[in-house]
This record gives structure tokens, sequence and C-alpha cells, in this order.
């Protein structure tokens, strides 16, 4: 475990050194993402323009879901969400091959390989938008609140990761043809953004049940928001753990199949 | 004529390649669902709380607007922005430049190849499980339909001949991927595939017809609603599409004087 800590450590810093010399992507990266998190906010605010609640939320609190729902999203984006490379260069190219040869957790190891940290940008926008909602709607928040939000997103960050490395072993089994499931899993996560009740009862239990994306940021952001539903925000950390250790035990079977590329 | 034989090479490449890459559909299909079960979810809930009508549209005409205009944008969707840019940084534009075709027409071409693939292989299944799960209204009246089909292809024109200003620009600036994204999302915000632009407030409504994006999914789609009349509605496209394509040969006469290959 401290060796595996250790090494996390020297991956990180190497990817530092390698990102900051291609300064000018970073910039690129920070700002588009902020125009397109600028298109989602100017929607929300134009639909609010023709109405006073959403299924019963204000917008005040719409655009506080829309806030907590940024941060995960962007830990995710800095770290899971590339595994969508992982079926065409790791499993059909062989680069697992090079992996599988290190004294080290071969997940652990593409993941690391993988890291994005320009995304992490997202967190700060998350926060600030999140801050807005909560002055304006007059939250008091108490330290009980703050560990809940905390909880939540690492709960909802394993939620992400436990989709996407189950996803991701597909491969193991389909080759390529397994990629076809992430920009799925990708595009429903846009139903998490909003509040679950303006959804069919069908797409609430699937968001709930099959892609539990209902807990990556309305359940939680709804526990803080309205006191009975406080219970909520705890739901998603072992949520999260299972999901997750789902995703880790489809990555081993998948991985006790593999058998390199035969070049 | 061995010119228009030449162009329509390009549009069957792009075919013949697309259709042996034809199992990546069935993903978008499923996220083309996905997107417009979303936003009826939520025009539903905006309609439940109040208003019977906004900007001259009720629940039906809206939950019919998000599924014409999301099936609308799977068809004129191309990538041509990131191949130029790509083929600039390759340098492989050299060679490109070599043959004794217009490059922005050869390119043109290519997207029309895939338009006109994505029509049938990708548009149609997607259309089909929309329109059996959500309420989609026919269109107005015969006029209507007949203004929609010649606007989906106007539509076509103005969205490929902004891709290719975007990526004629990384002749000047080698990257493109952050004007790309921006462009992207100007395209589903401002263009009306989000929303219809008659959502907005009146002043920005305003400003959004000094754009071109509204002529690419907002004008074709109220057609089809028949909330904007037919020759209004093409005249508008036909306009953008004149202006867009003095644009591209501007820009494109100014990238070739500036263009620097390096290596070799």
């Amino acid at each position: 475990m401290r060796r595996q800590l250790d090494l996390t450590l020297a991956y990180v810093a190497m990817l530092a050194k390698a990102r900051m010399s291609y300064r000018a992507d970073f910039l690129v990266q920070v700002s588009s993402d902020l125009v397109l998190q600028a298109v989602n906010l100017v929607f929300i605010a134009v639909v609010f323009t023709r109405v006073q609640a959403l299924a019963g939320w204000l917008f005040d609190e719409v655009l506080f879901i829309y806030g907590f729902f940024l941060i995960p999203f962007a830990l995710f984006n800095a770290s899971f969400a590339v595994l969508s490379d992982v079926g065409g260069r790791y499993v059909v190219g062989g680069e697992l091959d090079r992996v599988l040869t290190r004294p080290m957790n071969a997940l652990l190891q593409v993941q690391l390989e993988l890291l994005r940290p320009q995304a992490l940008n997202g967190v700060v926008l998350g926060v600030v938008v999140m801050a807005i909602a909560s002055a304006r709607l007059q939250l008091t928040w108490t330290l009980l609140d703050v560990l809940a939000m905390m909880s939540a997103t690492l709960g909802a960050w394993l939620v992400y990761g436990g989709v996407y490395v189950t996803v991701a072993s597909l491969t193991f089994w389909t080759q390529d043809g397994g990629a076809g499931f992430f920009p799925i899993a990708y595009n429903t996560i846009q139903f998490g953004r909003y509040p679950l009740s303006i959804y069919p009862a069908a797409v609430q239990f699937l968001l709930t049940f099959v892609l539990p994306y209902a807990f990556i940021a309305f359940l939680p952001a709804a526990g803080v928001l309205r006191p009975e539903f406080s219970w909520l925000g705890w739901l998603t950390l072992p949520v999260g753990a299972v999901v997750f250790a789902v995703g880790l035990l489809v990555w081993g079977r998948g991985l006790a199949r593999y058998e390199g590329a035969g070049s | 004529m061995p010119d228009v034989l030449a162009y329509w090479g390009f549009a069957r490449t792009r075919m013949v390649d697309l259709l042996a890459n034809r199992a990546r559909f069935l993903a978008g299909i499923a996220s083309y669902f996905i997107y417009v079960s979303v936003y009826a979810g939520i025009f539903r809930a905006i309609y439940d709380a109040g208003p019977e009508e906004i900007g001259g549209l009720g629940i039906r005409e809206a939950l019919t607007y998000t599924a014409v205009a999301w099936v609308l944008r799977s068809m004129y969707t191309n990538g041509v922005d990131r191949e130029i840019t790509q083929e600039v940084r390759r340098g492989d534009i050299a060679l490109a430049l070599l043959r004794p075709v217009d490059y922005p027409a050869s390119k043109l071409a290519t997207a029309a190849g895939e338009a006109l693939t994505r029509a049938l292989i990708f548009t149609l299944p997607a259309a089909l499980p929309i329109i059996l799960v959500y309420p989609v209204q026919p269109p107005a009246s015969l006029s209507s339909a007949v203004g929609f089909l010649a606007g989906a292809v106007l539509a076509f024109g103005i969205y490929s001949l902004v891709n290719l200003l975007v990526g004629i620009t990384a002749v000047f600036t080698e990257h493109t991927v952050g004007i790309q994204r921006a462009k992207n999302a100007m395209m589903d915000l401002l263009g009306g595939v989000l929303l219809p632009l008659s959502f907005f407030p009146a002043w920005a409504q305003d400003a959004l017809w000094l754009l071109p994006f509204q002529a690419v999914t907002y004008t074709p789609v109220s057609m089809y609603l028949g909330t904007t009349p037919v020759p209004v509605g093409l005249g508008v496209q036909a306009l953008w599409l004149v202006i867009l394509a003095l644009l591209v040969r501007v820009l494109w006469r100014r990238a070739v004087d500036h263009l620097t290959i390096q290596g070799g």
C-alpha cells in the first residue's frame, strides 16, 4: 500500500512536468471548458425566464444542484473519463503487455498514465456556482452538511469510476466493440444534472438502480437543500463503493482472459 | 465534367468508409434517444409549471421541436473542422494542394457524402424510436414538409461552411480545439438545438438573428412546425449560405498565402 502510494505520487509528479510543457493546451482546455459550462448555465437561466419552478425546484436550487454536479464530474474528467481509450490502445493494441510486466496493479497504472489534471478546473467553477446559489438561497451550513457533501463527492466519483471501469473491461470480451457503450455511459450523465422528478418513472428507476447517476448530483444536493431529504446525501458513498467494487470485479475477470495482441 | 466526377469521388470515399464502420452508429442512435429524453423531460416540467404557450409553442409543439431538432442534428453533424486541423498540423494539406481540385470544395464533397450516409443509416433509425415514444407531430402542411426538407439541405451547407471556416483558421493558429468546442456549444445553444430560440428573452432573440447558428436548426425546424413561413426561412438560410461561402473563399485565399509546411 505504502509503495503504491509512493509510485502514485511519482507518476503524478512526472505527469505534472509533462503537462506544464504544453501550457497553451492547458489554457485552451480551461477556456473551452468554461464556454461549455456557460452554455449549460445560460440554458438553465433561459428556462427559468419562463417558469418559477421546475417540478417544484427553484432556479437557485437547480443552480445549486448543477454546481455540485460539476465537482465530482471534474474529478471524473481528470481520471476515469479517459478510460474510453483503454479498449483501442491498451487491449486491442496490446499496450497492456507493457503494463503487466511491472509489479504494480495494472488498473492503477493504466489510470495513472491517463490522468488529465487540466480538467480539475471544473472543481473551482462548481464551488463558485454552489456558493452563489447557496448565498441566494441563504442556506445555513452545518458541519454535518459539509461532511455529507464531501462523502457524496467521493461517492459520486466512485460511481463514475465503477461504471467506466466496467465498460472499459467489456473490451476484454468484445475487443473494440465494447467501446460503443462509452458514449451511452457518458451521455446518460446529462440526466444527473437536473432534478430527478422531472423524468418519467421508468427513467427514474434506470437512474437509481441500473446506471445510478441519480446519486452523482441530485440526491446529495437535495439532501442539503431540503432538510427532510438530508439522509439522501449519505447514500452516495455506499452506492459508489458498491458500483466501484462491481467495476473491479469485472475488470479482474476480464484481465484473466487477456491474451495480448498477438504481435 | 471530370470535375464533378472528381468531387463525387470524395463523397463516395467517405460513404464507403462510414458504411464499413456502421456499427458505431448504434451507440449514436441510443445517445440521440437519451438527448431527446432529457430535454423532453425538461420541457414537460416547464409546461407542467404553468404556461400554456411559450414563444408561440404549446407542449405538443415543443416536444415535436426537440425531437425534430435532434434528429436533424444527427444528419448535418460532421468533423470537417477537426479533419482540416489535422491535415494542417501533420502537413498532409501539402499533398491535398497538389491535387487539381479546389480544397474547400473537396471538403464539402466529403461532408456531403457523410451527410447522405448519415441520413440513411443513422438519422432514419434514430428517428424511429423517438417517434414511437414521444408525441411527434407531422409537419404543419405539405409546403412546410417540403420547406423543412429543403431547409435541412441548406442547414447541412451552413453547418459545413462554418466548420470549414473553423478548420481553415488552423493554418493561422495551429490549434483549433478551443474554437471547435466553443463553436459546437454555440451551434447547440444559439442554433436552437437545446431549446427553441423563441424561449429566449426578446432582446436575445434579436441578437441571435444576426448570427448564422439559427439558420442551422431553429429556422428549418420552425418551418416544419409552420411557425416560420417557408419562403422567409429558406431566404434567411440562402442568405447565410452565400455570406459564409464568400467568407470561406476570402479566408482560404489568405490561408494559402500564409500556409507553411514544416519538415518534409
